[in-house]
């Protein structure tokens, strides 16, 4: 079930009117069973894959918080990795990897068919967060970080499948989310308020900034690049796209569980508009970031055994982020691109910390530096995620020969006759202003903050995002990040 | 060691729940109570869509909704008989209604026309129409059966936004739509108010149109009087294109000929139709420009579709095929086919002839074949 679409609207309203007057015990099996209505509403056989999730996980939290000796703690962390591995593994890589082992069995002049032996699966929407959501907790159990494994299979199941954030995330961690499953339902007025205006301002980025984004850049990305000038502002407009619709998924998550009672953890802060790649992913996707720092980057050793080996770890997260993403060239790439850039970054940490010092000199050189900062992070990011957007590699690689190695020839072109940038590209780059403008106030001015704090402008602001979004519509694609 | 992560905020008093449970659901009343109130301002009368009535289907409602049917049978002392020409943008573009009715009036004849042809007008949804239309026995029922009416997933390749789709269908009948499964029915059907989801798109477009001239402080805009959409075009050819990797293409088991297909299952519903009021259903085709019978469908599929048409209860009738200077694109004839078809038409009315299948004399190429 998409957010977007009436369905969920009239599925959401029914299930706040019910909600609010069971008892508590009986919330918890009505939210699972509502998650599971939501998760089915796409092949109601996929819910056999979340409960198999569920259902091992739990039995191994269990098996390894009870288990006294350490081989078997680890076999049964194996058992759940394993499971959840070989979910993810199975519907989302088996076509990669084997078509790439037959690709360099060609190159090998093996005549080997790709299509005898690929089963073309349809990847279950939603399981690589939730997989990653339930390893987090057997990790965190066999680790000791959380002490006493949640014996309700009720609410442990709920963990798994809670509907606003099963698809898309954020990823909770169970030491977050778990302990609200056993509390008591509480609700306040403030919780409401933020609750509404979270889950209108995620519909108005969504169909109001993002969908109109979609339809124009989307007829650039269905073929190869065939303008410089057009490709980097497609370039450029799915860099903001992608940020309103993911994190509009979020706001309206984040919104849904307030209304439900319950606190999802943010998932993005303000990564607009940042001066440094670091401090971009600091910002961006918190809870699968974290996911990675604290699973992966963290065991490989982190930071503490030198600089090279950090460096090196996080080359080996990113890659695997690229991976988590996608299963195809272009999102390994877009992976270590990343990577590349971050470590990039710790390299030049001297030379620019002595250019910040010398800009900070006085505040307009302050302003103007950061900012710069900003907008060359935004079109390293935007370059990036040429590998992201691109359907396959043959496009990807039209994008980056037509915007960084064919010459100067169409951006002088663009430069002297501005009517030569089609007009709808021109006319997007208006969105990309106005979610900078609102970003900047959001962080200067606490824009929200202000809005919720009153009851009068909470209410303006929730009247007018409901009419706009009335006006463009709810209907529309599907989230980006549905996909993964 | 990774950071620890913070365990769930304090959580608010049992008595601040109570009252925030108050709160949510005045506001949930208050949504759904707003709802009800707009959509009773969104019938299909409302001023507003005046306004923002833009898209074919659109237009051809209007006028469905709002034909002087009496004017049409004021011939013959007030008896006189209709014949309803419902069907796609082919219909709209092949016959002159004003020329047929003068026609039909000189040579004293018991039908006048009512041209009602809509784009991608497929019988899934120009169905949808009839309940608008007073028809009587003794009218008839003419339809056109162009093969991209059969395409497989036509719904899809038709891309109707759901607006469009509710303003000819009600909310119960989306549940017989065969070609839908059941997460698109209940998509669908679950957007109530229903009479405010059917009119919102028009209602929005409307509103649009009068805060635009509000702005400039001009005069309110004058009603939008009815486009080429219920006439024809005027224009003598419309560049098209004939690929392969178009979605007008037609391939090898591109139609759908089962009881599932949309259009099938409007096809069946607009026979019933004519059955339960006693009146002929004809169904017609006017072949598309040979260009696009050689190139822009598979010959196994537009054989399909013949033994299809063939198969059928009701009589086709195949109109004449025109020269290829006498479309306006690649299916739709300009104002010399047009002079032609009409012609025929009137001869067509008092003897229908069944005509041919159109045989193909274009170069067929090797993927077609």
């Amino acid at each position: 079930m998409l957010f977007n679409s009436k369905i969920f609207i009239s599925f959401i309203l029914l299930t706040l009117s019910f909600y609010y007057f069971l008892p508590d015990r009986w919330k918890i099996w009505f939210l699972l069973a509502l998650s599971y209505v939501f998760y089915g509403f796409w092949d109601p056989t996929l819910c056999s894959l979340i409960a198999l999730s569920t259902v091992v996980d739990y039995w191994c939290g269990r098996n390894i918080a009870d288990t006294t000796e350490q081989n078997k703690k680890k076999r049964w962390l194996y058992l759940s990795l394993a499971t959840n591995l070989g979910l993810l593994g199975f519907f989302k890589y088996y076509d990669f990897f084997v078509g790439e082992f037959i690709h360099l069995l060609n190159l090998f002049q093996f005549q080997v068919h790709p299509e005898d032996y690929l089963l073309k699966l349809l990847l279950p929407v939603g399981i690589s967060f939730y997989t990653f959501q339930t390893m987090a907790y057997s990790i965190d159990i066999y680790r000791g970080d959380i002490k006493e494994p949640e014996r309700h299979f009720g609410r442990f199941a709920l963990y798994v499948a809670f509907f606003p954030q099963l698809v898309a995330g954020p990823v909770e961690r169970a030491p977050h989310l778990l302990p609200q499953f056993s509390r008591p339902f509480r609700l306040s007025i403030p919780m409401v308020k933020e609750g509404v205006f979270l889950i209108f301002l995620g519909f108005i980025k969504k169909v109001v900034i993002a969908d109109r984004l979609a339809n124009v850049i989307e007829p650039y990305y269905e073929r190869f690049a065939e303008n410089s000038v057009e490709a980097a502002w497609a370039m450029l407009l799915f860099t903001c796209q992608i940020y309103v619709d993911f994190s509009s998924y979020s706001d309206i998550a984040i919104g849904l569980g307030l209304l439900l009672g319950y606190h999802i953890r943010p998932n993005f802060n303000l990564p607009f508009v940042v001066p440094s790649i670091p401090e971009r992913w600091r910002r961006w996707h918190i809870s699968m970031s974290h996911w990675f720092r604290d699973y992966i980057f963290i065991p490989l050793g982190g930071s503490r055994k030198g600089a090279v080996r950090t460096q090196v770890n996080i080359l080996i997260v990113m890659f695997l982020s690229g991976l988590w993403h996608g299963a195809s060239n272009n999102f390994v790439v877009w992976g270590i691109g990343n990577g590349l850039t971050m470590v990039g970054h710790k390299l030049l940490t001297k030379p620019l910390r002595l250019l910040s010092g010398l800009m900070e000199k006085n505040a307009v050189t302050r302003v103007a530096y950061y900012y710069l900062c900003c907008w060359n992070t935004f079109c390293m990011i935007a370059s990036i995620n040429i590998f992201f957007r691109c359907p396959d590699w043959e496009t990807a690689k039209s994008y980056v020969r037509e915007i960084f190695l064919s010459g100067l020839t169409d951006y002088q072109n663009a430069l002297f006759h501005p009517t030569s940038i089609p007009q709808e590209l021109f006319d997007a780059f208006g969105w990309v202003l106005a979610v900078f403008a609102i970003h900047e106030l959001q962080r200067y001015f606490q824009l929200k903050d202000r809005i919720l704090h009153s009851t009068l402008l909470w209410a303006i602001s929730c009247v007018i995002m409901f009419e706009i979004v009335a006006v463009f519509g709810i209907s529309g694609p599907q989230f980006i990040y549905y996909q993964f | 060691m990774p950071k620890p992560i913070p365990p769930p905020p304090p959580q608010p008093t049992l008595e601040e729940t109570h009252q925030a449970v108050r709160w949510a659901l005045g506001l949930l009343m208050t949504t759904v109570g707003f709802f009800w109130l707009l959509s009773l301002s969104y019938h299909p009368k409302a001023a507003i869509l005046d306004y923002g009535r833009s898209s074919s289907l659109e237009w051809i409602l209007y006028r469905a909704q709002n034909l002087d049917t009496k004017r049409y049978r004021s011939h013959n002392n007030g008896k006189g008989k209709i014949i309803w020409l419902v069907g796609s943008s082919t219909i709209r573009e092949s016959f002159d209604e004003k020329i047929i009715n003068r026609e039909l009036n000189i040579q004293e004849s018991e039908y006048r026309i009512v041209k009602l042809g809509t784009n991608r007008g497929g019988a899934g949804i120009v169905a949808g129409l009839f309940q608008y239309l007073d028809v009587q026995q003794g009218d008839i029922v003419v339809h056109n059966v162009p093969p991209n009416s059969y395409k497989q997933n036509w719904l899809d390749y038709a891309a109707f936004p759901s607006y469009d789709l509710m303003l000819v269908k009600d909310s119960s009948e989306f549940w017989d739509i065969n070609s839908w499964n059941l997460a698109e029915k209940l998509e669908q059907a679950s957007a109530i108010p229903f009479q405010y989801w059917a009119h919102h798109n028009m209602v929005m477009k409307g509103l649009t149109r009068w805060i635009v001239y509000g702005m400039s402080l001009e005069l309110p805009p004058p009603k939008r009087g009815p486009r080429h959409y219920l006439t024809y075009h005027r224009h003598e050819f419309r560049d098209f294109e004939l690929r392969k990797d178009s979605a007008n293409y037609i391939g090898k088991e591109g139609m759908d000929f089962s009881d599932e297909q949309f259009n099938i299952q409007g096809l069946r519903k607009i026979a019933a139709f004519c059955a339960e009021k006693d009146v002929e259903l004809r169904l017609i085709y006017i072949p598309a420009r040979q260009a696009y019978l050689a190139e822009m469908i598979h010959q196994d599929t537009l054989a399909q579709y013949q033994t299809f048409l063939e198969s059928l209860d009701e009589e086709v009738y195949f109109f004449p095929q025109q020269p290829e200077d006498d479309y306006l694109d690649s299916i739709h004839p300009n104002f010399r086919g047009r002079k032609a078809l009409t012609e025929y038409f009137i001869g067509w009315v008092d003897s229908p002839q069944k005509g041919k299948f159109p045989s193909i004399t274009w170069d067929i190429p090797e993927y077609n074949r």
